[in-house]
């Protein structure tokens, strides 16, 4: 993948949403009460409380940084951004580590993720070539896993006692990962591996 | 560890219960990827519904690999014979 220094986010869509590569600036005082409460940060390995305007405006742009790419997941009914969806990728590799966030709580639970998801890996297989995608979850984040496991991922391996959940206690991550040949095979209706 | 008739039929009714289907909906071989009731909300209905089955916490591994009624059937027919 040439220039991967600097990775270019581009306008994706789905069936329900625009995902759009997010200006930090303009995003900041709609999204702020996400990281007000902080519930959905864990996952991302983000701090959970003591965020200010200014401080979220600085992770918002950090996330748009040399190999990050950052989309605001936006409903095309109504314009309002309601998650950020998060690529990080390696030049040196070919592969990358994607994360989500739902920050609107009333979405959780209606298959967002999965929908979004589907044109990530497209473009990041496709458009970026990559041949490797992972990410991590918190174990007991069971919609996370779930969500993991429909788009076909492999769970690769535990991270024991690896973050700190919002109650304090420490917990295990969960790896899971997809290679650019189980995209594929994914895609002419072949089953990947499930286990 | 053998998965037997009655863990596959144990597994059966606890995902049809935890779905909120009748119990013929679910066929021994259903899945995540057969079943469209069978939602992120309903796959923490289902893992929640085995922990209460087996009275304790799934491991990591069996959270991170549970996904269908053969793998609930498994660990049903584990616990049954005196292990995970």
């Amino acid at each position: 993948m040439a220039g991967m220094e600097k990775i270019r986010a581009i306008e994706l869509e789905t069936e329900r949403f625009s995902l759009i590569p997010i200006r930090p600036l303009s995003l900041v005082l709609p999204t702020l009460h996400w990281a007000k409460d902080g519930d959905a940060f864990v996952d991302l390995g983000w701090r959970t409380s003591g965020w200010t305007a200014r401080r979220w405006w600085r992770h918002l742009r950090h996330l748009t940084r040399g190999s990050r790419m950052c989309h605001g997941i936006w409903l095309r009914s109504g314009r309002h951004c309601i998650g950020l969806h998060l690529v990080n990728a390696s030049a040196l590799s070919r592969t990358a580590t994607i994360g989500v966030l739902i920050g609107e709580k009333d979405w959780w639970g209606k298959g967002v993720v999965t929908e979004v998801r589907e044109v990530i890996l497209e473009d990041c297989f496709e458009r970026l070539k990559l041949e490797r995608v992972w990410a991590q979850a918190q174990v007991r984040n069971m919609a996370s896993v779930y969500n993991h496991r429909k788009l076909g991922f492999t769970h690769e391996g535990t991270l024991r006692s690896a973050v700190i959940a919002g109650d304090g206690a420490r917990v295990d991550m969960l790896v899971f990962g997809m290679l650019r040949a189980e995209w594929s095979a994914r895609r002419q209706g072949v089953s990947g591996r499930d286990g | 560890m053998t998965v037997n008739y009655d863990s596959v039929q144990a597994a059966c009714r606890l995902v049809a219960e935890a779905l909120n289907r009748p119990e013929g909906d679910i066929a021994p071989e259903a899945s995540i990827h057969t079943i469209p009731a069978w939602d992120s909300l309903g796959h923490v209905r289902v893992l929640l519904a085995i922990e209460s089955a087996i009275g304790r916490p799934l491991s990591s591994d069996a959270i991170a690999t549970v996904i269908s009624v053969a793998d609930i059937a498994a660990i049903l027919a584990a616990e049954a014979t005196g292990g995970q």
